[in-house]
């Protein structure tokens, strides 16, 4: 018998190639989505793991300075006096190459003399005795890099390099190469080699070094060695940069998982779709095979085995195609990482065989439970009725007001789970799925809806065919309604998505535009545009304050403060009374604010206040170099730059607890008459010894910064992009179905003088109006899920206040696609009826 | 004359810290040719040419003009409980380059150091030892004739109180590592002897391939050793070589066998035997008699007859000379040669074996031992 049913299957699936196709292509694609995003997540934090472990190499501990480092005499106090055994210095920075497409590599600066227990891939070099070593410690300015690296440059042992490191150009010396092998090789692919001193000289660091490593075997050991440090020193674990480069990526990823997920469960719909056809269709043989002894457990048995083969096909094709999508979405992730965390290269696929397992979950198993629902239909279909065919229909239009109920329950259940206070951002997103599968309980009731007012409009424009098409979309509800729901929500997570980062957007310009007002400004180039890490001298603002344009000046120091495994953004500013009103506070009082601010209180940014769940009149506990300190919280303001968070406080307060030097940003203010060209000029002109100042204006500053900000939304909109493919695909699957299925109703009408262009005008215009109803359905959806993305998602996210914009054209831009994308998948079928004899449509029964 | 290998050691460097790496060095580069005087030392290096003027304090310190440098010291020890130990400690400098222009960090350095650092358990049948590089940058190993002091991180030799005895501080040395450390007091007890032609030391074919060379062949020690956490109060006698030069062997030269040997009628007999490349010796193999008042006289290759006894392997499979008849009949002097442990391989960046030896035998027709050090270096 299962030998019977199997040959039925084939028979089936191989007469339907089309809808099988389009299956298989809509879980391969919502596989893939998913699938790459977790490819490329993981493959940033995997790259930027290996060149923190190639850096770290086998040091189990760092001994961490004040804000300004360790002075070398600390070192060497430790290796002559105290004797500690294993320990290294490191200078760590970072080098760009202006003429390589501006890549980032990491300068790592050593003792080799200290390095043989850390980083073993120091012995695997080329350096000899005539020529290498000797450059590599004497010669200024020698780096040793790997052969890999090498290549990528063009570049050979001996030649000469330029480049900049921290804002001033540099040429390096090759001294030598590291041979890499296949453990290490992503990891010393990004790595510059050099030594101690030749870093010391490179980077300005006067006699200071970044960190100690160290190899700590036990807990005596590590007493021992903290009870040397002096006040302001921390002896902490060598993977906490990891965990904490995690944590700070941690609500980026979330997000983009969510919005690969959004694609998937488009693509459910699509299988779901599809396995109710395949049931529909083959009502009459299913009633023949169960009239001659198949059991109903082997019917929804068979249907099931054949969902379970589309899904091992779709998600096999789903894999392969997520390795493509993976490295182009890895460039927009590791663009934004760049742009807004940290300093990472990526250039591998790497894949861990937890994304195997949950792409294989989503993709064999979520096919297989959209096809539960379809396989007990075709279980409970009873040889007598198999031959009525308007029953499937009428027994869904009985059910109509029960699924409308329960519709409402699920998105109320939903919007309940969604003002649950929690900062919990998977349980916000938890909170969206009842309210979509709500949504698509509500779908039949609304295409009813508007076929009632669609129906004598059809009518009165296009006559007889229109009505038809008007009622065939009502009268095939069952199979339209999964359709017109897939692209719904399709379209409508666009609507959201899109409104999410309009309103963001416009709150980042408004916020931009204020705070941003100052003429020029000025700071040292910085890798990470989000996180300032390069200073400029401080004789170059008082060169800037004594320029006669110049009408007043803003200037402040960015600290990135490390602390219990986590990193504080500390701004310390010499802000005027002028630009006050550039600080929007959310809590505390305009009116004291800035007394507080210059008796040492601070500020904390939204995010930050957020995040640590801190409010005005509370402390913040601060590592400073002089120890720990209570800093009381004055205010909390609205800020966008980073979602991190920040803590301003005024700089002459910061220079009290911390003795980091340097300016990071300078604002100027141009006198009244003067040109701000010829100001941005003379300012250009003050940066001696290799300096490399970036003075922007005003208008350059704020350009740049939306177009960081766009950038860091491409991959929402390529998600969205793909979404929408997939419910297009999905429409035309159902489309596909719908005629096929109405194949001998068409060839009857054909029959009768209905001509073929006219059959194609029923398809065209029962499209188009599926499309329109999937519009109307969209827009509200698509609002509700944008006010969850700005008001619940994006706040639990990052803590940031938006202010809700809905832009008009992208509303129109909804309905204009969803009404495309329908009439773009009528196309096909449409022509294939068109084009069908009406005698073998007819005689196929 | 030691170790003047120094220079390939620094490759090594960068080697981890594995045994593995040291076959690929020791045969991967021949000793004579990083010794000699090869086309590496077109650095403007001074060369050990003519005799000069030893001037104390000043010539116990650096001579960064040379190329290599080293303070070199091996003893034999007995506990208060009669257990017999013997040590090494050596700190060796070399200078990478003569390059003046140092740059800006105090990291900045041309001159490398290197400690080896042994214990010999001879009682207890252990050998233990360790290595150590370091720079000079940052104050973290250097060396400086006044106040005296050799130093790689903690490893230290130095002046200790105000007491001179024949032109030397009394000194003290103290190294530790894991499982060994010494404290030792240091005092002269005869005046150095300046070796070779008053102290320029030929050591291969053509002018320059030579050093500099003095020691002070009898000191008294006392102080503590310290042996898996045991410490003991240890006394004896112990022997400082300082030797320092450009370049030194020639290209035909292998290796050589050097004998330290401090016999119990307050006389000590220093000889080195350089090897060629067929095994035979060279014409520059030399010693030194130095008598109880600290005369001493040259003893020539012709005078000397040596004789090996016995062979030791190592685990890598080299075979080392292990226990020798040296005969100087000229001197009339017959010594048995036997090393206290077999196995005293130093086996760091460079492989070579140096230990503590025994030595019994005749002179002048009576019955004489003593102690000493032997090392047998190119095998």
């Amino acid at each position: 018998m299962s030998n019977l049913l199997t040959r039925s299957s084939l028979r089936y699936l191989f007469n339907h190639p089309w809808q099988f196709g389009l299956s298989i292509l809509g879980i391969a694609l919502g596989v893939a989505i998913v699938v790459s995003i977790d490819i490329a997540n993981y493959s940033s934090a995997t790259a930027f793991n290996l060149s923190m472990n190639a850096v770290a190499g086998k040091s189990t501990h760092q001994i961490t300075g004040t804000s300004e480092g360790i002075p070398d005499s600390f070192y060497t106090y430790l290796k002559t006096v105290k004797g500690t055994g294993k320990i290294a210095p490191v200078i760590e920075s970072y080098i760009s190459i202006p003429d390589s497409n501006k890549r980032v590599f990491k300068l790592l600066g050593v003792d080799i003399f200290a390095e043989r227990p850390f980083r073993d891939y120091l012995s695997q070099t080329d350096i000899s005795i005539d020529g290498g070593l000797k450059n590599f410690l004497t010669k200024p300015n020698s780096v040793i890099l790997s052969e890999e690296s090498l290549g990528k440059l063009k570049k050979y042992s001996g030649d000469t390099l330029n480049v900049i490191v921290n804002g001033k150009q540099k040429i390096l010396y090759i001294s030598g190469t590291l041979k890499e092998n296949e453990q290490n090789r992503s990891a010393l692919e990004n790595l510059f080699i050099t030594d101690i001193a030749t870093a010391q000289e490179l980077t300005g660091k006067g006699n200071q070094i970044d960190y100690i490593d160290v190899i700590i075997s036990n807990d005596g050991e590590e007493q021992s060695l903290k009870n040397l440090l002096p006040e302001g020193y921390q002896l902490q674990k060598s993977g906490s940069r990891s965990e904490t480069a995690e944590q700070m990526l941690e609500a980026f990823n979330i997000n983009l998982t969510s919005l690969s997920l959004l694609a998937l469960i488009v693509g459910l719909f699509l299988i779901y779709n599809t396995m109710t056809f395949s049931v529909l269709q083959r009502r009459v043989l299913i009633g023949t095979l169960r009239s001659i002894g198949v059991t109903s457990n082997e019917i929804s048995g068979m249907i099931l085995r054949e969902a379970l083969i589309m899904g091992i096909i779709g998600t096999l094709i789903g894999f392969t195609a997520a390795f493509f999508i993976s490295k182009i979405l890895l460039i927009f992730i590791s663009r934004t990482i760049n742009d807004l965390y940290y300093v990472v290269s990526v250039r591998e696929i790497h894949i861990s065989p937890l994304i195997i397992l949950k792409g294989t979950m989503l993709g064999v198993f979520a096919t297989l439970l959209s096809a539960v629902y379809p396989s007990r239909e075709a279980s409970g279909i009873h040889p007598r009725t198999a031959m009525i065919r308007s029953e499937q229909e009428s027994s869904l239009i009985r059910r109509i007001p029960r699924m409308t109920v329960t519709g409402i329950i699920f998105m109320a259940a939903g919007a309940v789970i969604l003002v649950i206070p929690s900062h919990n951002i998977w349980l916000s997103y938890f909170g969206i799925l009842p309210v979509i599968i709500g949504f698509a309980l509500m779908t039949p009731v609304i295409i009813i809806l508007v076929e009632k007012i669609s129906s004598p409009v059809y009518k009165k424009f296009f006559g007889i065919t229109g009505k038809m098409a008007s009622r065939s979309v009502l009268q095939n509800i069952s199979r339209t309604y999964i359709a017109i729901a897939a692209l719904a929500l399709a379209v409508a997570a666009t609507v959201g998505v899109g409104i999410m980062i309009g309103s963001f957007r416009s709150t980042v310009i408004n916020w931009l535009e204020a705070r941003l007002n100052a003429d020029i400004f000025i700071s040292a180039p910085s890798l990470i545009s989000r996180r300032n890490d390069a200073v400029l001298p401080e004789e170059i603002l008082q060169k800037i304050k004594t320029l006669d344009e110049v009408n007043g000046v803003n200037f402040y120091r960015e600290l990135i403060q490390p602390q219990d495994g986590k990193e504080y953004h500390i701004i310390a500013s010499g802000i005027s009374s002028k630009s006050y009103s550039g600080f929007q506070f959310k809590e505390g009082d305009p009116g004291e604010v800035w007394e507080k601010f210059d008796n040492g209180e601070v500020f904390l940014s939204e995010p930050f206040a957020y995040r640590y769940d801190l409010g005005v009149g509370e402390f913040i506990n601060l590592k400073t170099d002089k120890g720990m300190h209570d800093f009381k919280v004055a205010g909390i303001y609205y800020d966008y730059a980073s979602d991190q968070g920040l803590i301003t406080m005024k700089y002459d307060q910061f220079r009290k607890y911390w003795n980091a030097g340097g300016i990071s940003g300078i604002s100027v203010f141009v006198k009244e008459g003067s040109s701000i060209d010829s100001v941005k000029d003379k300012i250009r002109e003050l940066g001696t010894d290799g300096q490399q100042l970036v003075v922007r204006t005003y208008r350059f500053l704020l350009d740049s910064s939306v177009e960081i900000f766009d950038r860091t939304f491409l991959v929402a909109k390529v998600l969205q992009i793909l979404s929408v493919i997939v419910a297009f695909i999905g429409i035309l699957s159902s489309l596909m179905s719908l005629q096929l299925e109405r194949k001998r109703e068409l060839g009857i009408l054909r029959a009768n003088g209905l001509l073929p262009s006219q059959l194609f005008k029923i398809v065209t215009l029962q499209t188009l109006l599926m499309g329109f109803t999937a519009g109307i359905l969209a827009l509200p959806l698509g609002n509700a899920l944008a006010v969850i993305l700005v008001y619940i998602i994006n706040k639990r996210s990052f803590g940031w206040t938006m202010q809700f914009q809905v832009l008009p054209s992208i509303l129109i831009e909804a309905m204009i696609l969803s009404i495309f994308a329908a009439l773009l998948a009528g196309i096909y079928p449409g022509y294939k009826m068109s084009k069908t004899s009406p005698a073998n449509a007819l005689r196929e029964e | 004359m030691e170790k003047i290998f120094i220079i390939i050691l620094i490759i090594t460097v960068f080697s981890g810290c594995g045994d593995t790496k040291k076959e690929t060095v020791d045969s991967g580069i021949s000793l004579s040719k990083t010794m000699g005087n090869t086309e590496n030392s077109g650095e403007d290096f001074e060369k050990a040419i003519e005799r000069k003027k030893f001037v104390f304090p000043a010539d116990h310190g650096p001579h960064p003009g040379f190329r290599t440098e080293w303070w070199y010291f091996t003893g034999n020890l007995t506990s208060s409980d009669n257990k017999k130990f013997g040590y090494q400690f050596t700190i060796f400098r070399t200078a990478l380059s003569r390059d003046t222009n140092k740059g800006t960090s105090e990291w900045r350095s041309d001159q490398i150091y290197m400690a080896h650092f042994a214990v010999t358990d001879i009682t207890g049948e252990r050998f233990y030892f360790d290595e150590r590089f370091s720079r000079d940058g940052n104050k973290l190993a250097g060396a400086q004739a006044s106040p005296f002091r050799v130093w790689l991180e903690n490893w230290e030799i130095s002046k200790t109180g105000s007491g001179v005895s024949f032109g030397l501080p009394v000194i003290s040395i103290n190294a530790e590592t894991e499982k060994t450390g010494i404290n030792l007091i240091i005092e002269a007890l005869k005046p150095a002897v300046l070796q070779g032609d008053s102290g320029l030391s030929q050591k291969g074919k053509g002018a320059g391939n030579a050093s500099y060379y003095y020691s002070y062949t009898r000191m008294k020690t006392e102080g503590k050793l310290i042996i898996e956490g045991k410490e003991s109060e240890v006394s004896g006698f112990s022997w400082m070589d300082r030797e320092w030069s450009t370049s030194a062997l020639g290209e035909d030269q292998k290796g050589w066998d050097w004998f330290a040997l401090q016999l119990d009628d307050n006389t000590e007999i220093m000889y080195y035997q350089m090897r060629k490349n067929d095994g035979t010796p060279d014409v520059y193999s030399k010693g030194t008699l130095i008598d109880r008042d600290g005369s001493s006289q040259i003893i020539n290759k012709e005078e000397v007859i040596p004789e090996i006894t016995g062979y030791w392997q190592s685990p890598s499979g080299e075979k080392y000379p292990s226990g020798w008849i040296l005969k100087i009949p000229s001197r009339n002097i017959e010594l048995k040669i036997t090393p206290s442990a077999k196995d005293q391989l130093m086996n760091v960046s460079i492989r070579y074996w140096e230990g503590s030896v025994l030595i019994e035998g005749t002179k002048d027709g009576k019955e004489i031992s003593g102690r000493g050090y032997v090392e047998l270096t190119g095998y």
